[in-house]
């Protein structure tokens, strides 16, 4: 790339910037889509995934992963209390792209199939963001679709999507605790991989393990730095090597607010109160907590506020190597690579052997550098299965060795 | 790109110590529960102290460390590249050579792996008039019987393939398979030459998915399965080893029927050695020195001197056991003189012998350390090698694939035949001798009467070293003072044990019943709790339900914890040792416990989900291993011995079938939670 396009480039966000950058260059047509994420749980997929299909749209990425809630039981043998036990259920994660016009329409459907205003069904919401595939995603005429949907679906708006990548094994479920604690929402624990520390080593790689806990949280984007800087604190992600937060911009979205399960104390749950304030006002902004103590502690070098953008690419897991080595030299840090499948509609089998997706979090000045790369080296604009997406992200803690 | 970091030698020594730690300290959490309740378990409630508890510890310790070895080397080595193999060959190859593959791979395995010599322990007592048939199987046709197996275990890995490919569940192989293999079971129940097999077929089925099997198809059936799946209806790569339990069984019962017409039928054991019946009994073995060897080794006074036209000849005989080197050898095989006299020998036999011995008996050593781990190292590398070059070999020439970290997985392959030489030498230096003592000293505690333990002849017996004691009551006791190993004992004199011809005093150890004859209950109910516990205990410490449970919870993302798993099967092994202990104590046919359980199992696996299903039946089949089995069999052959009964086989079925119970039963509290997340809130927000 060369300097007068960085020039020319350099007002625009990291994601404007690639648009463009791609745009000019003719070789890769970039879509602005909507991505929409369903988190369900597993009794529920299958009318998920049939809903999805019904509307027109043929090919949805499947992850697994876990929520944790706080089951609240009696104590044993009448003694008087509670106990709270953390417990994980099994979802699964739905991520597909669809056209920016008609977000709205198709999750309404999707709410209706998943019941997702009804707390403890899940989580649904929408992300702008520019992507690279073969096809655009189609054009769903609603008329064609069966059954009617309710399109006044009062959902929220100005949420973030905070993303942690934690290294130390067992600690997603520490920081999924802390989230419960402090009432952000349902936490979802995945498990990536990443060995960008472990491939500069020799054979005492070993000792490092390659899983990674990525813990997702969905919370009102003003409330997010506070509550970043506590999770920070509580992971100890100051220190070096145990992990890494960012956080994406969220549309619109139907968030679970069922985070307890059990014994209810009174007439109504505190997440049914707020629910329920939440739909009265429309918003979240009433809810604004006061500031935290302790963020001075927070290394202020290491927090990139604005400057960021996540770039994900789905690829064959024989891809990993060639992208992440792409990548990294053209200025990332590093990937977290995470498991998916795809469920194709109809009788369209894709011969894939897995796939993956790689998830890298660059600054705004590497961003088009990056993408280009990956580009590049991928096979996006050639397999079906292939797509990378392009997302701003406006914040970012990362330690850099 | 990065360049390489070169870490200085001391943070790369605490990165290598913390690594190494977390490992080792792993492992003892999962072995302690059951190395302490084995020693309590001797010392506090059977009151015998530990013997050789040096040995013994060390054991423990190498079979600590081969864990720890063992684990690692699966998750750097076999674990990855049975999963690369499996997620390249679907996109590679065609179904049909997936299933060819999977057929030598499943034989390979089993007839690579050590297992078959579990089912020989435990057939160690089984004797060939008795049970004809079974000692046909276990001793003349073994060759039969492990391709049989290894058969069964490569259709049972075919089928496992196929199932993944079409991303089939798991639900109708269950419910066609174990009907049928109940059903046939069952039949055969009913032929008195056959019905000693079924407890055979059923543990030959527990005891096939060895340490390096199970893990090695786990991975490559999620490699397939990931490959191929693309829908919610798949077993998610489990299951395989439930079908390399079940069709084993079904080939050995087969096998039996094959060779039924060539075995003669059950007799009493006279009847067996006498010369009338020589040309039957010849079937079952090469010449007459051969069936001779068997009625001294498992045979009485009665099978021996039935052997003999004339007494004479009989005694003859003794005389050159006692005093011909190369004829006890003939006789005995790797059995020392003074053992067999203690373990086989009547007591006129050891009257006898001790009367015309020319010189004093030999008592054997201890085993060398040196040899076990020679010995066991070259089980471990038959098991590990062939396996890896096989799959190494369709890896790279085949799919024309390369392994991702070559150095870990050499790592990894090192460790794991580490891992297994100091596990099984340890296993058979330290744990198995443990269980050994406390499972010889178990049947004390149901006994009515005093055990004997051995005999020891003291020749020439001076008479005046005896001398007599009085007691309150005025009854007078005689004793005298025994220097053995440098120790003097006091020990009563019974004056019918001494033999006046020839000089000799029969000094008889025996142990006395652990509870009065009238709490023979409370004493069963003690080796039932025994028999739980140390269940329970070493499945926690099973490398291969490691290596699954480890599976389930990466593959779940963290929902169902390795914690869980282990515990819930240990929980259902334990369960399952019980009823196997009462099938022996009350000589219960295996089938009326095998039915029930089994059927119990339909309508459990029916409401179960699909893919949980799989885990589910997979665990049943994991349980097994090389530390439970050494355990298992050493409680179950004592008990045996004591009662008389014939064989110690189906005690590892039941510790098969009872974790798909518990396992099964787990899964289903866990939906009930997880629709309860969804069913309340419904509620909740009716309007």
């Amino acid at each position: 790339m060369n300097k007068d396009t960085k020039t020319q480039n350099k007002g625009l966000s990291p994601s404007r910037a690639v648009w463009k950058t791609q745009i000019d260059k003719g070789v890769h047509s970039p879509h602005r889509v909507s991505r929409i994420t369903c988190i369900t749980n597993k009794l529920f997929s299958d009318k998920i995934v049939e809903q999805i299909f019904k509307l027109g749209i043929e090919s949805v990425f499947d992850e697994t992963g876990r929520t944790v809630r706080e089951f609240i039981y009696p104590r044993n043998f009448g003694l008087p209390g509670s106990t709270v036990k953390n417990q994980s259920t099994p979802v699964d994660v739905f991520r597909f792209t669809v056209q920016r016009k008609q977000a709205r329409m198709v999750m309404d459907y999707l709410v209706k199939a998943g019941e997702f205003h009804i707390p403890g069904r899940g989580t649904i919401f929408s992300q702008d963001l520019i992507e690279f595939a073969k096809k655009e995603p189609p054009f769903v005429v609603f008329d064609d679709v069966e059954g009617e949907a309710d399109h006044s679906i009062p959902y929220l708006d100005k949420l973030s999507y905070v993303i942690c990548v934690l290294s130390v094994p067992g600690s997603g479920d520490k920081m999924a605790k802390v989230a419960l604690d402090l009432g952000v929402c349902v936490p979802l624990i995945t498990h990536g991989i990443s060995n960008d520390l472990r491939d500069q080593l020799g054979l005492i790689r070993i000792t490092i393990s390659p899983e990674k806990e990525v813990v997702h949280l969905i919370m009102p984007e003003q409330d997010t730095e506070s509550i970043v800087k506590l999770l920070l604190e509580e992971g100890r992600l100051d220190r070096p090597g145990r992990g890494f937060i960012y956080q994406t911009p969220i549309s619109y979205g139907l968030i679970d607010t069922r985070m307890r399960v059990g014994r209810q104390e009174y007439a109504a749950s505190m997440e049914q109160i707020i629910a329920a304030i939440d739909q009265l006002k429309g918003n979240t902004f009433w809810r604004k907590r006061l500031d935290t103590e302790g963020n001075e502690k927070i290394n202020k070098e290491l927090w990139h506020p604005d400057d960021n953008c996540e770039i994900s690419i789905i690829s064959d897991e024989d891809a990993e190597d060639i992208l992440k080595s792409a990548g990294m030299k053209a200025g990332a840090t590093g990937s977290t690579v995470s498991r998916l499948k795809i469920l194709a509609s109809g009788t369209k089998s894709h011969k894939v052997s897995s796939l993956i997706q790689s998830t890298f979090s660059v600054s705004a000045d590497k961003t088009n550098d990056v993408v280009d790369a990956l580009l590049e080296h991928s096979a996006v604009g050639i397999k079906f299965t292939e797509r990378l997406h392009v997302l701003d992200s406006p914040a970012a803690y990362i330690q850099s060795f | 790109m990065k360049k390489r970091i070169k870490l200085p030698l001391k943070t790369s020594f605490g990165m290598l110590s913390g690594y190494a730690k977390d490992r080792i300290v792993e492992q003892i959490k999962l072995i302690a529960f059951v190395i302490i309740y084995l020693v309590a378990f001797q010392m506090i409630i059977l009151q015998v102290p530990l013997a050789n508890a040096l040995p013994i510890a060390g054991g423990i310790a190498m079979v600590v460390f081969g864990l720890a070895f063992f684990l690692e080397g699966l998750l750097l080595g076999l674990m990855p590249l049975g999963e690369r193999v499996g997620v390249k060959l679907p996109t590679k190859v065609g179904i049909a050579f997936i299933a060819i593959f999977g057929i030598f791979l499943g034989f390979g395995s089993t007839v690579a792996e050590p297992a078959i010599s579990s089912l020989r322990s435990a057939g160690a007592n089984v004797t060939a008039w008795d049970a004809p048939m079974l000692y046909m199987l276990l001793e003349r046709q073994t060759s039969a019987l492990v391709y049989s197996i290894g058969a069964g275990v490569g259709i049972a890995v075919a089928t496992g393939m196929f199932m993944f490919y079409y991303e089939l569940s798991i639900k109708p192989f269950i419910f066609i398979i174990i009907p049928a293999v109940l059903a046939m079971s069952l039949v055969m129940t009913f032929d008195s030459t056959l019905s000693s097999i079924i407890g055979l077929a059923w543990d030959s089925g527990a005891v096939t998915t060895g340490a390096v099997t199970v893990p090695l198809v786990l991975a490559l059936g999620i490699g397939v399965s990931r490959a191929a799946s693309k829908n919610k209806a798949s077993s998610g790569g489990f299951g395989i080893i439930l079908l390399a339990s079940a069709f084993p069984i079904l080939s050995v019962l087969t096998l039996s029927l094959v060779l039924r017409s060539s075995s003669p039928e059950a007799t009493t054991e006279d009847r067996f050695f006498s010369p009338e019946y020589r040309e039957s009994a010849l079937r079952l073995f090469d010449d007459n020195d051969d069936l001779l060897q068997h009625a001294f080794s498992r045979g009485n006074e009665v099978g021996r001197k039935a052997f003999f036209a004339d007494e004479e000849q009989y005694y003859q005989t003794l005389n050159q056991l006692a005093n011909n080197p190369e004829i006890t050898g003939k006789l005995l095989g790797n059995e020392t003189l003074d053992s067999w006299l203690s373990r086989k020998a009547s007591e006129q036999e050891r009257k006898y012998i001790a009367s015309v011995k020319t010189e004093p008996l030999q008592i054997s050593s201890g085993v060398q350390l040196a040899s076990v781990l020679k010995d066991e190292s070259k089980i471990a590398l038959q098991a590990v090698i062939p396996l890896t070059i096989m799959l190494l070999l369709v890896l790279t020439l085949l799919l024309r694939e390369k392994l991702r970290y070559r150095d870990e997985f050499a790592l990894g392959i090192l460790f794991a035949i580490i891992g297994m030489t100091l596990l099984t030498s340890g296993i058979r230096l330290g744990l198995g001798p443990l269980g050994g003592q406390v499972g010889a000293q178990l049947p004390r505690a149901f006994s009515k009467e005093a055990k004997f333990i051995e005999s020891k002849m003291i020749t020439p017996f001076d008479t005046t070293v005896v001398f007599s004691s009085i007691t309150i009551d005025g009854n007078t006791k005689q004793f005298f003072n025994l220097t053995e190993d440098n120790e003097i004992k006091t020990v009563e004199f019974f004056p019918e044990r001494y033999d006046k011809l020839n000089n000799i005093y029969e000094y008889v150890i025996t142990r006395a019943p652990l509870l009065g004859p009238k709490l023979t209950v409370i004493g069963i109910l003690l080796v039932l709790l025994f028999a739980f516990g140390m269940g329970f205990g070493a499945t926690m410490a099973e490398p291969g339900l490691n290596a699954l449970g480890i599976t389930v919870e990466e593959l779940t993302v963290g929902a169902i914890k390795r914690s869980q798993i282990l515990f819930v099967v240990s929980l259902g092994v334990g369960l399952g040792l019980v009823l196997g202990v009462i099938r022996i104590l009350y000589d219960i046919p295996l089938i009326w416990f095998l039915l029930p359980g089994y059927l119990a199992l339909m309508p459990l696996t029916y409401m179960s989900e699909s893919g949980f299903t799989a885990i589910a039946w997979d665990c049943g089949g994991v349980t097994t291993g090389p530390v439970t089995v050494p355990l298992v069999l050493a409680m179950g052959l004592s008990i045996g011995n004591e009662l008389s009964v014939v064989d110690g086989f189906g005690i590892l079925a039941m510790a098969s079938f009872m974790p798909i119970i518990t396992v099964l039963s787990f899964g289903l509290i866990t939906r009930a939670r997880q629709k309860r997340i969804v069913k309340t809130s419904t509620e909740e927000n009716d309007e």
